[in-house]
């Protein structure tokens, strides 16, 4: 966020309620809850994958269920066992019920070794291959394959290793950092060579001491790894913000343009176990938290398992009426169902009382655009979209929003301005396109 | 069965973000400058100031509210549920009392109950209503209901409560002698509020300015319980800091530069021109309103800008002692067309911003400060021809000004005139305007005194003051350029006018005789001439022409102080003193000049 007098002076911070879990040892699941597993078909964006085993086959713990169509993505068992059936099961992120495997888990975690480990050694183009192999992909929530970013990674200077978490409620990178100590270091060493950077930099909110407390004693040993906390504002976490905190440099569209590559914490971790044990990211540590859950905990959980499995494993809904999502209460969209599989890129799951709230006349007081930190004017862009003044839409470029949430969070009228610079984008698309036909 | 209920993000909102709780804290800190005004009147001037502090607060209050419920009355329709929760709902959602609160501190103490009332009806029922209530209005309802009770009231808006200001004046300095406000006071001493006196005003230092312990308006004296709540109140969030600093800082700078290009100190005139009158007041409270704001901080900078411009000049160019609500109602019109232009991201174009911003500001003081120096240089070479009287006359008239008055006014003016008895010098000793009136002379007063001069008493007394030439009346107070004219009118009640003429060849060769004309001024008490002049042809030709232009001074002192019947009995032709022997062949004008004379005062 770029500060001038025109903006918020002060950036905005937000309670994380991070308390809730952060403090209790991370929870294993009896191996009775995770009897069955549940593969998607097709990828985050809907695209289908190329199956390589069919229903009744045997599967074993890291063995290829499928690769998807568009791009190098492998889906893998988290568990050894058998595929019973082909299922339809709600889907969050594609928003639809799709086609899903499930596989009966036979508790013998047998392992299929599809993947062979390598060493510290190993070259930037070996590691790259790997990530590849093990599909890796951006765990901080993106889902992104993790080897597209750093095979055109061209001039690179820095990786940031992101490990801000500044939503509220997550922590299961705070306590997965500090469990996993020198699994991050090793993992950001690799990151380090596979971008071809010269330096590392962890960034951590200074709130979370105990990240640092866990790295230090081991930074000696890594003479290209620097840890650095950032202040607790939101969104700190946000590629640009970080960027521009830690290293004051801006840019356009991607961090590349500034010489930098930002990868999560956890990513690092799961590179680490990639390219050192050959095992692809089959289970996840889960922050499930809030209100409207009995017990707030970080959850181990195999990729697959349903969300409503594992709220039950861990004591249930407290509410009857819940507003729950995937990751934290700003930037997430609500599921209609707690039936679906845990994805690998999927961090938490925050269960909420549902927010009721009327929206009153707009003040104008303009809070949302002096908070905003893609430096838009989001009640602009929605008294644009209301009177359908597209010409002025565009010119308010809405592309820009990352819907951090925060124009919402600080209407004093409780208007749903995030949810109108989501449609704001949606009609930008809309009219880009036309123009491009126009042009064209 | 847990129930998922979905609606968009994000599920936290910040809890401290209310309409609610922004609209209560910024009238809690209203409140706090009302109980300060309250107590500094109460304790100052007496029980009954506090009472009618109170009561001006409470009458405001209810009217809002009764006006809030009216139109919920009028905008009631079946299916909004039964009437009244209908009506609570929207008093509560339309935040009237803010307007209440907001209108009743722009009110002097003196305002009686009834100009109250219909300012807050206007504010409400015609500014706030008529475009769709709390959200929807494109003008701050309270500075309109005070633009509006200021013209239409404006005499009554005083800062003492009617027929008080006999026991309290004297020993309370903190009143205006006339019941003016402070602008009011501070533009009639300094014309255009070019200058650095203080005289009359209710305070008697910048300190006392920025304290406020002095009569005014009820919010808008205490510039430092102003800033004080500001900041808090910029601390809580409840109003954005970027149009009062801006409008501050524009206000404060053109006075500064002002200050410089007149020759008074700069800094402190920059202070006690941001001080005085109700620029803090309405700077951090009205334009801060963000209903009728810019929502992009840099347009929340402009209007600060806009409005600073507008008071500027509105204080130093026009007849109005202070332009606060103008600036506020200019810089509302302003808001659409701001954001209607600011586009992009707000952080694009920052270069381009600041320019701008800068720009306008350099303009706005530029505008003001140009004028009052071409102006200055003016009056500078007209006060230059200025003579010393011969004599001063002393005019009085007294009169009620209006109905509401309590004593009449009595109106004091010295003229002065030259031995040919035409005006050259006007002194308002006191009384020439009281309130709101008082402002218009202040910035006009000085082309009627002008048109004055130079005039002849003869002319002056046929003057009729019922029926007063334009370029001697200011319209909109032409009560108060009445009264003048009879005052001074009234200052040479006793002096009789002789007109008379001769005729005769104005020299040897002439071919045909001339008329010369002779006006003589009598004391009708003791018959003595107290001053004469002569028009038409004295002489046709030089030298003589110049000789008795170079004497007529002599010639006329040697009338002034005879009496009638001593002139009237000179059968021979007088005997001019200091008559150079080389000039008696203008011997026939001096024959002439008398003979004018001798007709005149025969009559």
């Amino acid at each position: 966020m770029n500060i001038n007098i025109f903006t918020a002076l002060k950036p905005l911070h937000i309670d994380g309620r991070k308390e809730r879990s952060a403090h209790s040892p991370i929870l294993d699941l009896a191996i009775e809850s995770k009897q069955w597993i549940y593969v998607p078909l097709v990828g985050p964006n809907g695209v289908d994958i190329d199956l390589q085993v069919q229903v009744g086959d045997k599967v074993n713990v890291g063995q290829v269920i499928g690769v998807r169509k568009d791009m190098h993505v492998p889906f893998f068992s988290s568990v050894s066992g058998t595929i019973r059936r082909k299922e339809n099961k709600y889907h969050p992120i594609v928003g639809r019920p799709v086609a899903h495997y499930v596989i009966e888990n036979d508790g013998k975690d047998l392992a299929s070794g599809s993947i062979r480990p390598l060493s510290m050694d190993a070259s930037k183009e070996q590691i790259i291959q790997q990530m590849k192999l093990g599909g890796l992909t951006g765990l901080g929530g993106s889902g992104f394959p993790t080897y597209f970013k750093y095979q055109s990674a061209k001039d690179v200077e820095y990786v940031l290793i992101n490990g801000v978490e500044c939503e509220p409620y997550l922590s299961t990178d705070y306590v997965t950092a500090q469990t996993y100590a020198e699994e991050v270091l090793k993992g950001s060493e690799l990151f380090r060579v596979a971008a071809g950077a010269s330096q590392v930099i962890i960034a951590f909110k200074s709130t979370k001491v105990a990240i640092k407390e866990a790295l230090q004693p081991l930074l000696p040993q890594y003479p290209h790894i620097d840890v650095r906390s950032v202040p607790d504002i939101y969104p700190m976490g946000w590629e640009r913000t970080l960027v521009k905190t830690v290293l004051n440099r801006d840019y356009d569209k991607f961090p590349s343009e500034a010489k930098v590559i930002v990868s999560n914490i956890t990513s690092a971790i799961a590179l680490h176990d990639l390219v050192m044990l050959g095992k692809p990211v089959i289970e996840r540590i889960l922050t499930l938290s809030g209100a409207g859950l009995n017990q707030d905990v970080n959850v181990r959980v195999p990729v697959g398992m349903l969300m409503s499995d594992v709220v039950k494993a861990i004591g249930g809904y407290a509410m009857d009426s819940v507003t729950a999502f995937i990751g934290g209460p700003m930037s997430a969209k609500a599921v209609k169902d707690d039936q679906f599989a845990v994805q690998p890129h999927f961090g938490g799951y925050t269960v909420l009382a549902p927010i009721s709230s009327q929206e009153e006349t707009c003040l104008r007081c303009g809070a949302c655009t002096s908070n905003c930190p893609a430096n838009l004017q989001p009640i602009e862009i929605k008294l644009a979209l209301d009177s359908h003044n597209n010409a002025r839409l565009l010119k308010l470029d809405a592309m820009k929003c990352v819907e951090c949430g925060i124009c919402t969070y600080v209407c004093p009228s409780k208007i749903e301005v995030t949810e109108a610079v989501r449609q704001g984008k949606a009609k930008t698309r809309i009219e880009l396109a036309k123009q491009m036909v126009k042009a064209s | 069965m847990t129930q998922f209920v979905t609606s968009p993000g994000p599920y936290l909102r910040n809890p401290l973000a209310q309409t609610k709780r922004a609209m209560r804290d910024y009238t809690l800190g209203l409140l706090g400058l009302f109980f300060f005004s309250t107590g500094f009147h109460w304790l100052s001037h007496g029980i009954e100031y506090g009472v009618k502090a109170i009561g001006m607060m409470v009458t405001s209050l209810l009217i809002t509210l009764l006006a809030d419920m009216f139109v919920a009355a009028l905008r009631y329709q079946s299916k909004d549920g039964r009437l009244m929760p209908y009506m609570i709902h929207t008093v509560r959602k339309n935040y009237s009392y803010v307007t209440a609160v907001l209108m009743t501190l722009t009110l002097p103490i003196g305002t009686p109950y009834f100009v109250v009332i219909i300012g807050n009806l206007f504010a409400t029922l015609i500014v706030k209503y008529t475009f769709g209530g709390f959200g929807m209005n494109i003008f701050n309802p309270a500075a309109f209901g005070r633009i509006f009770v200021g013209i239409a009231f404006g005499g009554q808006l005083t800062a003492f409560i009617p027929g008080t200001l006999g026991n309290y004046l004297g020993d309370v300095p903190s009143l205006t002698s006339t019941g003016q406000t402070i602008t009011t006071a501070f533009a009639s001493a300094n014309p255009n509020w070019i200058g650095s006196t203080l005289e009359g005003l209710p305070v008697d230092s910048l300190w006392q300015l920025f304290f406020g312990n002095y009569s005014g308006a009820l919010g808008e004296t205490s510039v430092f319980l102003i800033v004080l709540l500001g900041v808090i109140l910029t601390l809580l969030k409840a109003h954005n800091w970027r149009p009062t600093v801006f409008f501050l800082f524009t206000l404060w700078l053109g006075a500064f530069f002002l200050g410089f290009a007149h020759g008074i100190n700069p800094l402190w005139y920059a202070f006690t021109f941001v001080s005085l009158g109700s620029a803090f007041f309405g700077g951090m409270f009205m334009l801060t309103d963000p209903v009728t704001s810019p929502t992009s901080n840099y347009g929340k900078a402009m209007i600060g800008i806009i409005a600073g411009f507008v008071v500027l000049i509105i204080r130093t160019q026009t007849s109005l002692p202070e332009g606060m609500v103008y600036g506020i109602a200019v810089a509302n019109l302003a808001s659409p067309i701001i954001d209607k232009y600011t586009v992009g991201l707000t952080n694009q174009f920052l270069k381009r911003r600041y320019a701008i911003l800068s720009g306008l500001m350099a303009l706005s003081i530029g505008v003001t400060v140009f004028p009052t120096l071409v102006n200055a240089d003016g009056n500078n070479s007209s006060s230059e021809v200025i003579v010393e009287p011969f004599a001063t006359y002393r005019g009085e008239y007294t009169s009620y000004f209006s109905d509401y008055d309590e004593e009449p006014t009595k109106l004091i003016v010295d003229v002065g005139v030259d031995r040919s008895f035409n005006i050259v010098k006007i002194d308002i000793i006191s009384g020439i305007s009281t309130s709101g009136y008082a402002a218009t002379w202040a910035s006009q007063g000085t082309a009627i005194v002008n048109a004055y001069l130079n005039m002849n008493v003869d002319t002056l007394l046929g003057l009729d003051p019922l029926n007063i030439a334009s370029n001697l009346t200011i319209s909109g107070a032409s009560f108060t350029t009445s009264r003048l004219l009879k005052a001074m009118q009234q200052a040479f009640e006793n002096v009789i006018v002789f007109k008379g003429s001769a005729q005769s060849y104005a020299c040897d060769e002439c071919d045909t005789e001339d008329v010369v004309e002779a006006t003589v001024y009598v004391d009708s008490t003791n018959d003595v001439v107290i001053g004469l002049s002569w028009t038409g042809i004295i002489a046709t030709s030089e030298p003589y022409l110049g000789i008795v232009l170079t004497q007529l001074e002599s010639i006329q002192e040697f009338y002034i102080g005879e009496t009638v019947s001593e002139i009237l009995t000179m059968v021979l032709l007088p005997i001019y003193p200091n008559m150079n022997p080389n000039e008696s062949g203008a011997t026939i004008s001096f024959i002439r000049l008398h003979q004018a004379l001798l007709n005149a005062l025969g009559d």
